[in-house]
């Protein structure tokens, strides 16, 4: 029923490619009926070994993880300093990163709740995997304006928790609403992670061989024995979540914008902000998945199960979304011209054309440009073309931010307090450090937790087409 | 120990007298030199000795109440209250003059100087040496033992050692009638010292002395013997002049009486009410702040200088001043001329004429003598003697001195057995020809006096550690001629001791240094007390004399020399003093190394300073290393160019490349890296200030410069960007303009008003209102306010590496923007604007910061709370001004280093020592706020406007910055904010800042009808 129902987003399109014969009515490929469909995903978390190419990855990040360890306790021990911030451009990488991987944890929560209440049977193909994407690089995100501070040991003075110096934060900062937002989204979007996740924890849990396996799924399964009435509650919950998660998609990347927009820093001070940081934190985090699931399909042999129609269809949301802020780069140039204000107008002259040129241009290359070769259908289905496009996307939007933040702030007002600023190795170490916590947790979840939601996915499978839908 | 209890005269207690370990504990506590000192162990236990005997030798002999900080006072001295503030008068002596003091001691601890405000010269204003002398005092590398030196190897001694040494050694000389010895000193015109130099000399028939000061004023004294037959001194007074003429000299920062020079000169730069407005008109190589004050300014060569007063000598003539040599100034007409010269002295002559005898000349130190006589002749011809420049009676030259030169030379020549160095760095500050370091290796017998181990003591046979002028006893002859007296606010911290008491001490009789400045005061015991007192002596200044000018030689002029644009090999080379660290001598203070120079913003080193003209027809790049080489000698300096700058000539800095400074600015023993280059290499004698014939070679090796403010390294968008803008953010006009629209300065937001808004605002109305006004029209940009600030609110130095990532922590900066074409020199003008937290009330800061770290106050003052403060920079992010200062690094660091605790002393106890990971910014000088607040509650009345003075407006030589309550209607600040120029620094974007600036005026000469702002590309 519902699982060809035509939705929002991508739907008319998928429609229209239904009508037209292209795709074949099934989402999942292949001959797999339940049985097998179940062996595929499961089969990953039991193998004796992971592939080559797993112990690869997980050891570049492990050690990345380390070196970002090292970086912290350096950094902690020395003070902002070691990094290049500098006055006036007093935030730089740090918060471009923070934006950077609040922007990527987007996809996740949006596949997970605005797919699924838009009933987009595609997304479960993919709702696992970028469920963990988000909540990881939730965890990089969150790590960043923590560590930023300059005096880290009272990081939790930002809460608003009794305490003996009866002070509250402050709640006019914006700074104190992403602190809200971010914990908010964090919560909401491990919760529906985790809530998502129990019945297949439940199978992994009745084909577990070992004694360990069976303790641990057993205890994270809590109980599910795959009743009907245990299906209701878990069907009611999981729209509820997701009726709940919905709304924080647009609100934490919109609060996260207020940390720019509500300053009056020429750059920063549009109200474009929002829709524009949520169109791209959407554009980017379907880049990352994408970045993610073209190995992952190949490396544990889901071909079957994240089929090129899934690619094309968030080739497609890429292409829009890129479209979107294309729009809102042009925009903000229109309304820095058309609002006579001189300090906004330079402003963005300097973007495009000052001592950033470059940075601007990577951006607009990565983001505007690039999206657009996935006007044509063979684009979107080779594999290696959409990958190399989705990582310059995920480039052209971390240089999206670096625009944001460093060009506005490197020159603002006052001429006399114009300085250049330049990262410093450290700044590089961090970025590259935040990397190796995000795939550590992402290699640990891909080896032990199912990669794909393995009660849903059967839902579109032709089998269960045949004997009807689930919902 | 090994100082036995016998030779102690007097003791505190058996404990002292014993030296009992745990005496030697509790020395240990009070000066925090811990025993794991990082010197060898015989250095710490001298250290500890000399300790021990300061201790008790400063119970004997001090002048104020002993310190105590272990042993609880068990009877609290007279008026002593733990914490409270004492001020004493002092004096400073720098060069030949000494400037006037009031020192702030809390607990016995100098922390802070200030003019002295009864003494005439000062009026409570100082200059940013004598603000820094605080961190001089503390300085950690400063010598702290006598040491002795045998084949280049350093043992320590102590006093009672050299004492032992001097008895002897000098007195075998008294028995030779002193031959073989001689003396080098400053050129101090200290009353003591002369005194105690006489008799030195007396008692040493057969002695020679020699003074040496890299920077001095003979040529100008010299200049009015000949043009008036006598020895006076120019001592102008500028509030009465209505044209001042500038001849390469920056009266308003580097003459002895610049404090004095400003305030005078700024009385005269307010036009407000019809008041009449001073012209200035300067001539110099290179920018300078008076240069940047000038309504009319024109790059000259300094060799072109001397020619450019004969033609204006000459015009003048023509004009119809009658002149004594009339037909030999018009025939000794040098060829010079520029664009616009001819029209600039057209105006200049017209200007003099018309303002006879309110009118004045000055020429600056880097002037032969020649054109001094000619300048000083010529104030008297347009009648200023006696009205605009008073001539005050100079020492006759010493004859029997012996010249540096000659010194060198016997010195060479192995007559000189004893060698006595009274201050002073000769081996580093003679002229290069002179060769005086490796003439001082032959002398048997070398005596140092010094702070430091400095490059002179390191090649003398004796160190001796010399007492800070905050530590002892002094007096000083301040620029006027009144006699000042020093007193000392604290023991000697390492033992040293004063060049008058060394003198006395090699004369056999080691008399205390205050027995020796008293013997200078006439009077009794009251007379003494109420000298000390007062910091001067009352009435003791001389009269001026009245002048005649006599007949000068027709002046030559080396035709090459004037060449408008001199080829490779004969480019001229400019010396001046730093404006920041002198002649050197204040090599080793961060904050002089890290205050930005007035017109460059150039921390940390100096440079050569050339035109782009000169620079593109060189090959030179900026910030590149070039190699200068002349009369054979050669350096490595790095290239600047830099608007303003006469062409075919480079002009460096004196003072830096030191290679025995210290640990701030370059100490070879320990590998700490050199600022800068040594000028003085290329110095020699007979071209002290400048010399032709230069050749500049292009290396292109890239040297980053440190200044805190991109000068031209900017892109054609960030040049029209800025230009678009500066015209809003510094605003100025010409008197003319004012006279016409006194509201000229106003733009629509400043007439903004808080009924418009549609919040209901809080404005920290409550009780007073601090504000603040600065007035952009006397302002001269001498950078004083960012020392005093940084000596009152304990503000780090962070060091080069850290201002190159632009990282310097001052709360009140400079803002310096150039305007013109720099194609055009005669129309490029300078413009300086201090900028500190503009205190708004509506702060953009305040609202961002996520832990409530920065507040209003009820009285508007927008606080910073460093406790709370977690350090996450929005607030900076957020400030239009840029004024929040971050403390990246632990900038207090090196205070933690063994051996620079001392640095500690040096701080403000009411002002909260910053950590790292906080943010912090002006605070209007809360702190004297209070002080002030609490002095009126305890006397029961209400607060007097001007009674809290923030540390900018106490040491701003022409008043430019005023602070006060805005709610009194009365209050000079709320009268400088009605001021019709008065405008607020973007009001537009409605933050109400308390800070309010004064829009500049300049007076240009009608016909030489200048671009004004706004009507012309700024460049900066």
């Amino acid at each position: 029923m519902a699982n060809h129902a035509p939705g929002a987003l991508g739907a008319d399109l998928v429609k229209k490619a239904e009508a037209e014969g292209v795709y074949p009515p099934a989402l999942v490929q292949g001959r797999d009926d339940f049985a097998s469909l179940t062996e595929t995903i499961c089969r990953v978390t039991e193998a004796k070994k992971p592939p080559r190419e797993w112990y690869l990855i997980f050891g570049v990040a492990v050690l990345l993880l380390g070196m970002l360890g090292a970086v912290i306790i350096h950094l902690i021990m020395k003070g902002v300093g070691v990094w290049g911030n500098n006055q006036p451009v007093a935030w730089a990488w740090p918060i471009v990163n923070f934006v950077f991987w609040v922007g990527i944890g987007h996809a996740g929560t949006l596949i997970s709740a605005i797919l699924f209440l838009f009933r987009q049977g595609w997304r479960t193909a993919i709702n696992r995997f970028s469920e963990a994407m988000t909540i990881f690089a939730v965890i990089c995100a969150g790590m960043f304006p923590a560590i930023h501070v300059g005096r880290i040991w009272f990081i939790y003075w930002v809460f608003p928790i009794p305490n003996q110096m009866s002070m509250w934060p402050n709640f006019r900062s914006p700074l104190l609403w992403d602190v809200f937002a971010v914990s908010t989204y964090f919560s909401v979007s491990l919760l529906f992670w985790y809530m998502g996740m129990v019945p297949d924890l439940a199978t992994l849990r009745d084909r577990a061989v070992t004694k360990v396996r069976r303790f641990w799924y057993g205890l994270f399964s809590l109980g599910w024995n795959g009743s009907n009435r245990q299906w209701h509650r878990y069907e009611r919950t999981y729209l509820i979540l997701a009726a709940l998660a919905a709304p924080l998609v647009l609100s934490v990347h919109s609060v996260v914008s207020f940390d720019f927009a509500a300053s009056q820093l020429p750059g920063w001070h549009t109200t474009i902000f929002p829709p524009y940081f949520v169109a791209g934190a959407i554009f980017s985090g379907f880049a990352m998945v994408l970045t993610l699931a073209i190995p992952a399909r190949t490396l544990f042999g889901f071909k079957d199960i994240i089929t090129e129609r899934h690619v094309d269809l968030m080739c497609r949301i890429i292409m829009a979304t890129g479209m979107m802020v294309g729009y809102a780069y042009s925009m903000e140039f229109f309304m820095s011209w058309y609002s006579a204000n001189k300090y906004e107008g330079f402003t963005f002259v300097n973007r495009a054309t000052g001592p950033y040129w470059w940075a601007y241009w990577i951006m607009v290359t990565c983001n505007v440009i690039s999206p657009q070769i996935f006007w044509w259908k063979k684009a979107r289905t080779n594999m290696l073309l959409v990958f190399i496009v989705s990582i310059f996307v995920n480039i052209g939007m971390w240089f999206e931010r670096f625009v944001i933040t460093v060009t506005s702030l490197n020159r603002d007002f006052l001429p006399s307090s114009w300085h250049y600023y330049s990262p410093t190795i450290v700044d590089l170490m961090t970025l590259a450090g935040s990397f190796g916590l995000f795939f550590t947790f992402f290699m640990l979840f891909c080896r032990y937790l199912p990669q794909v939601a393995i009660a849903e996915v059967k839902n579109v499978t032709p089998a269960a087409h045949a004997t009807g839908g689930a919902h | 120990m090994n100082r036995s209890a016998s030779t102690q005269r007097y003791w505190r207690s058996l404990n002292d007298l014993e030296q009992t370990t745990e005496f030697q504990d509790l020395v240990q506590k009070e000066f925090p030199a811990g025993p794991e000192e990082n010197w060898t162990a015989t250095n710490r236990r001298r250290f500890l000795q000399v300790m021990g005997a300061s201790l008790a030798l400063g119970t004997a002999a001090s002048c104020r109440f002993q310190e105590e900080h272990i042993l609880p006072v068990k009877e609290r001295d007279e008026n002593r209250i733990p914490g409270k503030p004492k001020f004493y008068a002092g004096a400073m002596n720098l060069g030949a003059y000494a400037q006037p003091l009031l020192v702030t001691c809390y607990d016995g601890r100098p922390t802070k100087v200030e003019g002295n405000p009864d003494h005439a010269e000062s009026q409570g204003a100082s200059t940013a040496w004598a603000q820094a002398a605080i961190l001089g005092l503390y300085d950690p590398d400063r010598s702290r033992n006598p040491s002795q030196f045998q084949g280049g190897v350093e043992s320590s001694a102590d006093w009672a050692a050299f004492e032992e040494f001097s008895r002897q050694h000098f007195g075998g000389l008294k028995a030779q009638q002193g031959q073989g010895l001689a003396v080098l000193a400053g050129e101090s015109r200290a009353p003591s010292q002369a005194r105690l130099a006489a008799a030195f000399r007396k008692f040493f028939p057969r002695a020679t002395w020699t003074t040496w000061e890299p920077v001095a004023s003979n040529a100008e004294e010299a200049g009015c013997r000949a043009a008036f037959g006598k020895s006076v001194r120019p001592r102008y007074l500028l509030s009465d002049a209505r044209v001042i003429v500038a001849l390469d000299d920056d009266f308003l920062h580097a003459r002895p009486d610049s404090t004095r020079l400003a305030r005078e000169y700024a009385s005269r730069r307010k036009p407000d009410d019809g008041a009449w407005m001073s012209r200035l008109y300067a001539v110099e190589p290179v920018f300078t702040i008076t240069g940047a004050s000038a309504d009319h300014r024109m790059p000259l060569r300094r060799a072109q200088v001397g020619a450019f007063l004969a033609l204006l000598e000459a015009k003048l003539v023509e004009k119809g001043l009658a002149h004594p040599q009339a037909d030999s100034v018009e025939t000794g007409k040098p060829r010079l001329d520029a664009p616009g010269m001819a029209m600039l002295l057209n105006a200049m002559a017209d200007d003099l004429l018309a303002h006879r005898g309110a009118c004045v000349l000055t020429v600056g130190v880097g002037q032969p003598a020649e054109v001094h006589a000619r300048a000083q002749r010529l104030n008297a011809l347009l009648g200023a003697a006696g009205k605009t420049v008073q001539y005050l009676p100079a020492p006759e030259p010493d004859a029997a001195a012996l010249p540096l030169k000659d010194l060198a030379q016997a010195m060479n020549e192995g007559k000189v057995s004893t060698l006595l160095v009274l201050g002073g760095n000769p081996a580093y500050d003679a002229p290069a020809d002179y060769n005086f370091a490796a003439a001082l290796k032959k002398v048997a017998t070398s005596i140092h006096l010094g702070l430091y181990l400095d490059e002179t003591a390191r090649l003398c046979s004796w160190h001796l550690p010399e007492a800070h002028f905050l530590e002892t006893w002094s007096d000083g002859l301040a620029a006027d001629g009144s006699h000042l007296i020093g007193q000392p606010m604290i023991e000697p911290l390492w033992g040293g001791r004063s060049a008058l008491e060394v003198l006395s001490l090699c004369m056999g009789n080691a008399r205390a240094g205050m027995d020796l400045v008293r013997e200078g005061v006439t009077g009794g015991d009251d007379a003494w007390r109420k000298a000390v007192h007062d910091g001067f002596v009352a009435g003791a200044a001389p009269a001026a004399e009245t002048v005649e000018p006599r007949n000068l030689p027709t002046a030559t002029f080396d035709e090459a020399a004037l060449a408008a644009a001199p080829a490779n090999g004969a480019l001229e080379l400019n010396f001046t003093a730093c404006p920041k660290i002198w002649d050197g001598r204040f090599a080793n203070n961060g904050w002089l190394q890290e205050l930005p120079d007035p017109i460059t913003k150039i921390t940390w080193g100096n440079v050569a300073f050339l035109s782009y003209k000169t620079g593109a027809e060189l090959g030179i790049a900026n910030e590149t290393l070039i190699n200068l080489e002349v009369g054979g000698r050669s350096l490595e300096i790095v290239a600047c160019t830099v608007p303003g700058a006469a062409d075919g000539q480079l002009t460096v800095q004196l003072g830096y490349g030191r290679t025995s400074a210290g640990h701030v600015a370059g100490l070879d023993d320990d590998k700490v890296e050199r600022t800068g280059s040594d000028t003085y290499a290329l110095r020699s004698s007979d071209a002290l200030w400048t010399v032709g014939g230069v050749t500049a070679v292009a290396t292109g090796v890239v040297h980053r410069i440190a200044s805190t403010q991109d000068h031209h390294m900017i892109d054609a968008v960030g040049l029209a960007g800025r230009a678009d803008r500066i015209e809003d953010l510094v605003r100025e006009g010409s008197a003319e303009e004012y006279a016409q629209n006194p509201d000229f300065a106003k733009r629509a937001p400043d007439f903004w008003d808080k009924k418009d808004s549609l919040f209901e605002e809080k404005h920290g109305d409550g009780g007073h209102r601090w504000g603040m006004a600065v007035d952009l029209s006397t302002c001269t940009g001498c950078s004083a306010c960012t020392i005093a600030c940084q000596a009152e609110n304990n503000i780090p130095v962070v060091g080069r590496e850290q201002v190159l990532k632009g990282r310097e922590m001052h709360w009140i900066r400079m803002d310096r923007y150039f305007q013109g074409d720099v194609a055009d020199p005669l129309n490029l003008q300078a413009i300086h604007q201090p900028v500190a937290c503009q205190q708004c009330e509506l702060a953009p800061c305040e609202e961002v910061c996520p832990v409530a770290a920065t507040v209003h106050s009820s009285e508007g003052l927008n606080d910073m709370v460093y406790n709370r403060c977690v350090g996450t920079r929005y607030c900076s992010n957020n400030c239009p001004y840029k004024v929040r200062r971050f403390n990246f690094l632990n900038f207090r660091k090196d205070t933690w280093k063994e051996g620079n605790e001392v640095l500690k002393m040096a701080s403000n106890p009411e002002v909260t020592v910053r950590s790292r990971g906080v943010m912090e910014k002006c605070t209007f000088c809360v702190q004297r706020i209070q002080t002030a607040r609490v002095a009126a509650k305890v006397e029961g009345r209400a607060m007097r406007d001007g009674e809290a003075r923030s540390a900018c407006q106490q040491v701003c030589p022409t008043g430019s910055i005023v602070f006060g309550d805005l709610a009194d209607p009365s209050s000079a600040v709320s009268k400088a904010h009605a001021n019709r120029r008065a405008y607020s620094m973007l009001a537009e974007l409605n933050n109400k800042p308390r800070n309010r600036y004064l829009a500049r005026i300049r007076n240009p000469h009608p016909t030489l009808a200048l671009p004004l702002a706004g009507e012309d590309e700024h460049h900066g």
